[in-house]
């Protein structure tokens, strides 16, 4: 009898210590953060960061309930407003302060349903400031708005900069010379040694399709960007570009017109001839719904977003000639956007052939040739002999998957089929580094991850609030438990890598005291 | 009176029963240690979801701790102190078990007392979906069941795995009140022209307890295990909850970095109570079932 | 015994029609709209309503039903969300990984279990009995999943005896060129010793793991069928005649007990396979558990169901080849039918 007195003194203990409520420590505010399910460059374990927060604003009064959502569903749900507060990021397709700036902030980009600004922040004199450094080419002066506009938003809080995260990559040491380049993904065509060797690229997951104008993911870009190439191309480590399949241009003096001269004498894999027609193509079939080569189920998206001022590009005065006409001026940067994976000249008999089977079947200019495509294990590329650049030095490149991060590191060392690693898991890192055939390649990235309130609804349409969470969260701890130390602390949204980064900006020190206060006044309590 | 009397003295025979069997008496201390666990939670150093907030933030410092004088059994990669989110884990758990069996015996002894008792189309009808439903592998239908709730909470799993356990329950009870329905005092009663209800109700179920009640012990430590098994896998509530299952869901990654002790104390916690609800069922149905000894 | 099997039969085809509606039924139910989410905010109507028409998502219920069966009749499972393969042949890919594993894990099962049984049935009430019972207990009540874990931790990285993940045609065996998923039985076929050795490390942690499962019943079983046979009059004669106990066991006990053990082992397969499902989690194990579970994870609605629908099937097969397989053997079930 005396098991029965326990088990009923036990029970109710258990119903009476779940009941007790502790009025002091009742939250002042409740609110929802919601997070993508997937692992992003600027955020590979966005669950470990919405922790990190929960548990930073719970002592200063705040409940955070963390809901994760599916990756595409969720993007639906920040851009049309869904949410309070928000973990995303943003990694450059462009190397200047605008594709920051003007795509995360501006208020031309808060409409709700295909926002990137996800803020929903519409502050006129942070707009009017990035508007400016639109229209003009001087770098000093656009640097003086940028850096103007990101005061602003350092006060105002429309978003909390969380890190700015590195760039990693592993290689057998037997395979180079590689690097890492700012903007583009490894180019495996710079790769000599050894010679006519074969190299395997083993990676997170599969690319989702390979036709250059569909693609979003970096998985896909990443194998897009060794089968076709642009008009011009980035310098080897650099943000500047180079001559690519456009050997000269010109442009009027509005900068509503530029002709670029296409290259003599490349060919496309199958043979066509490469001219002004296939490279207008290129854009056009992005541009126009009625394009016999924009296929109805792909994803344009991209183009809509980054190329919206351009009205027509068409073969110029003679075949080897391109003209864009645009209804503004182009924007200071409009020639690097020429080197974008998006922008990869399609062989348009291809395009033909295959239909909207070219996403399997990609077909460019580049240094590599399609060959085949396991779904979810395989792609493999041989070389280009007729490359117009010279055949690279590697005879065939195999990308594969091995979707545990930890697998990937091990396989690279016990070199069991890896040669080159990518989203590497942190806790490898030291023992990559320390292998004497692994060679670990660390650059500072061009993304950063951040923490976005809805502006637009309460509670955080008051920017004390918002100022009161940032004053809560402690970036370095988000760096050293949810990054395992492989980020920086980050203090503006446009990174150090960047010109136009603002290194007089210093974030805020965690203060819980301070931050309880400001949000009792805030919420008049 | 008298009833009363018959009663006790056989809830004494059993009770005598099972303070023989080992057993049972170890499953029965397992699940006291559990509800006690759960009982102490408040006194816990640290909250479900608390943070460490002193630990070191240098590049050399560990990021999950061993275990240590502040932290009993270390702390996980966000700084939970593993110690505290079992103690408050237990609660969840058998929440979880017995809300889920609660659930079970809600739908299932009804619907399988009209099929037992009314026979003929009901009967056919209630089976047919009774077998329909056991067609599916337990843990498929709990998945798709939580896939379609679409809400990743605990209530979301207790109808889950609640669910997936109503057909074992309905035909268990159709099995015994077709035993019973037969027996004189039943057929006397429907000579007395008592409404079907009230003889289900006071009759006929009262002497079908027993099978029930074995197979709900049985069945709380089973949807336990269910439960642990669908929260691991991501359908049940936020990471920042402390269940058992939850703590375990990236218990892989601990493993490979040598940090067992993040993973070795939820999954015993929950052997344990599974054991326990196990041997405790065990026991009871050899001291109410004379014949499965 | 035609008559039997015949009806049994019979009885089958509406429960798998049941089953295959009430997967439809769920599986429709199923919350958000994949097609617009896929699309997102800014659709192409075009793109929508091939995706719509593609999903089987337009039309009323029993259209849309309709449609269902019809594809289901010609093995057309309809195509992924995302990835857009056939859902079909995306299964038939996993499938092996997932069947090996199932019967290896039964394989395991099966022997510790007998073996377990038999001897606590031999001397009941002794400490190997009482020994057995706790292991069979414990086995079922321990979760497979963090059994997993605990021997991925002991065998696969302190010890580091055996791989715990690269279940794959590259890994198990290079340069062998496999035509089927079955790993670990084509190796074998083909008389290539290093690859099956190499496929049966892989396969041993998680099927260890899996085995846990069924062990329990399989332990029980066969404890009570040979402390009956024990029990009979055959016994004590042989005894009578000199034999010794390991001769009765081994020609007339253990032939006789096994019988209703291998029927049970053999009802187990259709649990095992969808145990699988933590199991292949754990393992990263590439079956048709982790399919489905990534399908969950990505709303790939098609995907999920094509996997429900094997399980079902499968489930339901196994058990009506074991109970027929049971007639068959034990003629006393006969009479009951």
């Amino acid at each position: 009898m005396r098991y029965v007195a326990w088990i009923v003194l036990a029970c109710l203990s258990f119903g009476l210590g779940s009941c007790g409520g502790d009025d002091e420590n009742a939250p002042l505010l409740k609110v929802v953060l919601h997070h993508g399910n997937n692992s992003r460059p600027y955020m590979p374990i966005p669950e470990e960061v919405a922790k990190q927060i929960k548990g930073a604003l719970a002592p200063i009064g705040v409940e955070v309930e963390i809901k994760k959502v599916e990756w595409a569903a969720y993007l639906d749900l920040v851009k049309t407003g869904q949410h309070q507060m928000a973990l995303l990021g943003w990694s450059a397709d462009i190397p200047d302060p605008d594709n920051f700036l003007y795509v995360l902030l501006h208020k031309n980009n808060a409409r709700p349903g295909s926002a990137n600004n996800i803020s929903f922040y519409t502050s006129d004199e942070v707009s009017e400031r990035l508007s400016e450094a639109r229209r003009i080419t001087d770098p000093a002066q656009r640097n003086k708005l940028y850096r103007e506009a990101q005061e602003i938003i350092f006060d105002d809080v429309p978003m909390v900069p969380l890190v700015y995260t590195e760039r990693i990559l592993a290689h057998r040491s037997d395979f180079g010379p590689l690097r890492i380049e700012p903007v583009t993904h490894p180019v495996l065509r710079r790769i000599t040694q050894p010679k006519d060797g074969a190299i395997v690229y083993l990676r997170g997951h599969d690319s989702k399709k390979l036709d250059p104008g569909d693609v979003t993911d970096g998985e896909s870009s990443k194998v897009v960007e060794q089968i076709f190439d642009q008009l011009l191309r980035f310098k080897p480590g650099s943000v500047e570009v180079e001559p690519s399949l456009a050997t000269r241009w010109t442009s009027s003096d509005d900068r509503k017109t530029w002709v670029f001269t296409i290259r003599e004498g490349v060919k496309f894999h199958d043979g066509t001839k490469l001219d002004g027609a296939a490279v207008a193509n290129a854009f056009e079939r992005q541009r126009d719904p009625e394009h016999p080569h924009h296929f109805p189920d792909g994803v344009w998206s991209y183009y809509q977003d980054l190329f919206g001022f351009i009205d027509k590009v068409e073969v110029g005065a003679n075949p080897m000639e391109v003209v864009f006409r645009c209804n503004e001026p182009t924007p200071p940067f409009f020639l690097k956007m020429l080197a974008a994976f998006n922008t990869s000249i399609p062989s348009p008999a291809a395009l033909t052939k295959f239909g909207k089977d070219f996403r399997r079947n990609p077909v460019g200019t580049g240094a590599f040739t399609f060959v085949n495509w396991k779904s979810g294990e395989e792609i493999k590329l041989e070389r280009n002999d007729g490359y117009w650049d010279g055949p690279a030095g590697l005879k065939t490149v195999y990308f594969r998957v091995s979707e545990n991060p930890t697998i990937r590191s091990t396989r690279l060392m016990a070199d069991e089929q890896a040669d080159l690693i990518d989203n590497i898991d942190p806790q490898t890192i030291k023992d990559l580094a320390a292998h004497g055939e692994v060679t670990l390649l660390r650059e500072p990235g061009l993304n950063f991850g951040y923490l976005a309130f809805n502006t637009q609804k309460p509670p955080f349409d008051d920017p004390r609030v918002r100022r009161a969470i940032a004053l809560a969260i402690s970036k370095p701890r988000i760096v050293k438990f949810a990054y395992q130390g492989l980020a920086l602390p980050a203090t503006t949204p446009v990174p150090p890598t960047i010109t136009g980064h603002h290194e007089g900006i210093k974030s805020r020190e965690r203060n819980a005291d301070k931050a309880r206060a400001l949000l009792k006044e805030a919420l008049g309590k | 009176m008298e009833e009363l009397k018959v009663v006790d003295t056989r809830g004494v025979k059993i009770w005598r029963s099972l303070r023989r069997d080992k057993g049972a008496m170890l499953g029965a201390s397992f699940i006291l240690l559990v509800v006690l666990m759960a009982a102490c939670a408040n006194l816990a150093p640290f909250g479900p979801a608390e943070m460490d907030w002193d630990v070191s933030l240098d590049a050399d410092a560990p990021t999950v701790l061993p275990p240590s004088a502040k932290h009993w059994l270390g702390t996980d990669r966000t700084t939970y102190d593993v110690f505290s989110r079992l103690l408050h884990g237990a609660r969840l758990s058998l929440l979880t078990g017995l809300a889920a069996v609660g659930l079970a015996l809600l739908v299932g002894v009804p619907l399988g007392a009209l099929s037992g008792y009314a026979g003929g189309r009901v009967d056919g009808l209630i089976m047919r979906c009774v077998d329909v439903m056991l067609a599916f592998p337990s843990i498929v239908l709990a998945i798709a069941i939580a896939t379609l709730l679409d809400q990743r909470t605990v209530t979301t799993v207790i109808v889950a795995v609640g669910v997936v356990n109503v057909p074992t329950i309905a035909r268990q009870v159709r099995a015994s009140v077709l035993q019973v329905k037969t027996q004189e005092f039943v057929l006397a009663a429907q000579a007395m022209g008592l409404g079907p209800v009230r003889i289900l109700a006071r009759h006929v179920l009262p002497n079908c307890l027993a099978p029930i009640i074995v197979l709900s012990t049985l069945g709380v430590g089973y949807a336990i295990l269910s439960a642990a098994g669908l929260n691991f896998l991501g359908l049940g509530p936020e990471p920042t909850v402390a269940e058992w299952g939850v703590m375990l869901t990236d218990g892989y990654s601990y493993v490979l970095q040598d940090q067992q002790w993040v993973v070795i104390p939820p999954g015993a916690a929950i052997a344990i109570t599974v054991l326990g609800f196990n041997l405790v069922g065990d026991g009871l149905r050899k001291a109410l079932d004379p014949r499965a000894r | 015994m035609l008559v039997f099997t015949l009806r049994r039969i019979v009885l089958a085809v509406p429960l798998l029609l049941f089953t295959s509606f009430l997967v439809f039924a769920i599986v429709t139910a199923f919350p958000g709209d994949p097609c617009g989410e896929k699309m997102g905010p800014r659709p192409n109507p075009e793109a929508l309503q091939t995706c719509r028409s593609n999903l089987n998502l337009d039309g009323s219920f029993g259209e849309r039903y309709g449609n269902f069966m019809s594809g289901l009749a010609r093995g057309d499972l309809g195509r992924d969300i995302h990835t857009e393969e056939s859902i079909s042949d995306e299964i038939w890919l996993r499938f092996p990984a997932t069947l090996e594993l199932s019967f290896v894990a039964l394989f395991l099962a099966f022997v510790i279990g007998s073996w377990i049984g038999t001897r606590s049935a031999l001397r009941p009430g002794s400490w190997i009995d009482a020994c057995g019972q706790l292991v069979s207990l414990g086995g079922v009540s321990i979760p497979v999943f963090w059994l997993g874990m605990l021997l991925i931790a002991l065998f696969g990285v302190k010890l580091g005896w055996l791989p715990f993940s690269g279940w794959s045609a590259e890994e198990v065996g290079p340069g062998v060129d496999y035509a089927t998923g079955f790993y670990l039985t084509e190796s074998l076929a083909r008389l290539e010793f290093g690859a099956f050795f190499n496929a049966l490390k892989h396969l041993l942690l998680p099927a260890v793991a899996l085995a846990t499962i069924p062990l329990a019943t399989i332990t029980r079983m066969t404890r009570s069928a040979v402390l009956e046979e024990v029990g009979k009059d055959y016994v004590t004669t042989a005894r009578a005649k000199g034999l010794s106990e390991r001769q009765i066991l081994r020609k007339h006990v253990r032939r006789n007990a096994l019988i209703p053990v291998i029927t049970i082992t053999g009802l187990q397969l259709g649990t095992l396979l969808s145990g699988a499902v933590l199991t292949e989690t754990v393992f990263s194990w590439p079956g048709m558990g982790t399919y489905m579970m990534a399908g969950v994870r990505s709303r790939s609605y098609p995907a999920i169901m094509g996997c429900m629908l094997l399980f079902v099937v499968i489930f339901v097969l196994v058990n009506l080849l074991v109970d027929l397989l049971y007639h068959w053997i034990d003629p006393r079930m006969r009479d009951e039918a």
